[in-house]
């Protein structure tokens, strides 16, 4: 077993809630400000000391380029209605609030998918997790496909142990806050296979003769379900491509104020 | 034979696993006459000027030593190159090489006026696959910025005759970076007779 270290909390009697919020300010402060906002929803405590370690670790190269993706302005926000007032990943914390996600689905999957990609947390979190991660597939494919089942099939039992009746529950979850199989993939409906086979192949997802990077959305889909079945090394691919996408996005936008 | 822009971009729409892959191309025009101009990426590899020993290219692991730095600058800052500096960045756009194929890597005449030399290493080998890592040496007097995103070099790809193997097939120890890489100069196979070698004249020299 780890030994505890000062980063677990100030130690002592863990009813202490003084002792807990004065640890827990002193460690806020060291986060950037989104991560202090983070934390400030939750009572002080052990739970909170967990909040704040994960969120003292630098972010992974993939989820930092996800968050350069999305607006930094904007606050992350789910479906009208479903409060997730927060979801970590092993190496960074990400905030969602309940007001308009559902404007931009492909941004709300690449966040669950993100998260997914990075698996395990505690059952509580898991099960609002996976619960994210099949209603944004659902949501932008308007159903879950075929292949993604198998894939998401290993992420069943754990649905199961998080205390889901059933495995239709995430599916139920989306359709209650916005309606299932509303079509609203604005891309290739073929991208995340395509993107599945080049990560294979050992180059980063991208649409020949152009060389243009796929979507984001369809990298990551395509990166969970290979990390599903046990492939790794495939994130700085991923990465790269995730770059790509960002960067043409911003240099075409640069290019037309150009015009104008 | 150099290989013309027609060919280029028939080769760049072939299927995945003989493609000519360069990407992200920020603009189609990177891809011109017989060449593909590449641009500077956003990672970089600083040598650290300290009041160390020699580098030992024997010792020298790959991102292990302690005379190196890994940073990172976006696209829209700078950073600045001094007289003399050496850095290792790399090329933003990852390439794949086809088998039949291999490429010399120029840098571009501008920046050479400005001091700026880029990429000693020239060749890309048949099969290569990743972002190369270029070599970039201030030899002004003057510093000079460095901007992530400005076309910094050109690649030149010529036919190859006869039987080719892959340089995934020949030796892999460069395969697949997405960013500059150290040397790897102790992964070559002389080293480890040469390492022998130093290690015997060391015993000799000082036999206890």
């Amino acid at each position: 077993m780890r030994a505890a270290t000062r980063d677990d909390g100030p130690g002592g009697l863990a009813h202490d809630s003084r002792r807990w919020a004065l640890w827990a300010d002193r460690q806020a402060a060291l986060l950037p400000e989104e991560a202090r906002r983070l934390v400030r929803f939750l009572p002080p405590g052990p739970e909170q000391a967990r909040w704040i370690q994960a969120a003292r670790r630098p972010p992974s190269p993939t989820a930092s380029l996800v968050r350069e993706w999305l607006d930094p302005e904007r606050r992350w926000v789910l479906v009208p209605g479903v409060r997730i007032e927060g979801m970590v990943v092993p190496n960074g914390a990400l905030l969602m609030y309940p007001e308009a996600f559902d404007d931009d689905p492909v941004v709300l999957a690449a966040v669950a998918l993100e998260a997914l990609a990075r698996g395990a947390g505690d059952a509580k979190m898991l099960k609002r997790r996976l619960g994210l991660a099949v209603a944004a597939v659902t949501k932008v494919w308007g159903h879950v496909p075929d292949g993604l089942q198998d894939a998401l099939a290993g992420f069943r039992g754990w649905f199961r142990q998080a205390g889901a009746p059933a495995w239709a529950e995430p599916l139920d979850h989306w359709a209650q806050a916005c309606g299932a199989g509303e079509e609203v993939w604005p891309g290739d409906p073929e991208e995340p296979e395509l993107a599945r086979r080049l990560l294979v192949l050992g180059l980063p997802p991208h649409r020949p003769p152009g060389e243009a990077p796929l979507a984001p959305g369809s990298i990551l889909l395509a990166l969970a379900t290979l990390q599903a079945e046990g492939m790794t090394g495939l994130e700085a691919l991923a990465t790269k491509a995730i770059e790509g996408s960002t960067l043409l996005a911003r240099w075409e936008e640069l290019e037309r104020d150009g015009r104008r | 034979m150099v290989v013309a822009e027609a060919e280029l971009r028939r080769r760049m729409a072939d299927r995945p696993e003989r493609r000519l892959v360069v990407t992200p191309l920020l603009s189609a025009g990177q891809v011109r006459g017989g060449s593909v101009d590449v641009r500077l990426g956003t990672e970089f590899i600083l040598l650290r000027r300290s009041a160390r020993g020699p580098i030992d290219p024997l010792l020298a692991e790959g991102g292990q030593g302690d005379f190196q730095e890994r940073v990172r600058v976006p696209i829209g800052q700078r950073m600045i190159l001094h007289p003399n500096q050496l850095v290792l960045g790399a090329t933003l756009e990852f390439l794949q090489v086809p088998t039949d194929l291999m490429a010399y890597v120029i840098g571009r005449s501008s920046w050479g006026r400005l001091g700026l030399i880029v990429a000693t290493a020239i060749m890309v080998q048949p099969g290569f696959r990743g972002s190369l890592t270029l070599e970039l040496a201030n030899l002004g007097d003057t510093p000079v910025y460095l901007y992530p995103g400005t076309r910094v070099a050109q690649l030149v790809f010529h036919t190859l005759e006869g039987d080719t193997r892959g340089y995934t097939e020949a030796a892999a120890k460069y395969v697949g970076p997405v960013g500059p890489e150290f040397s790897k100069l102790s992964d070559d196979p002389d080293w480890v007779v040469l390492s022998r070698w130093h290690a015997r004249d060391q015993e000799h020299q000082d036999p206890e």
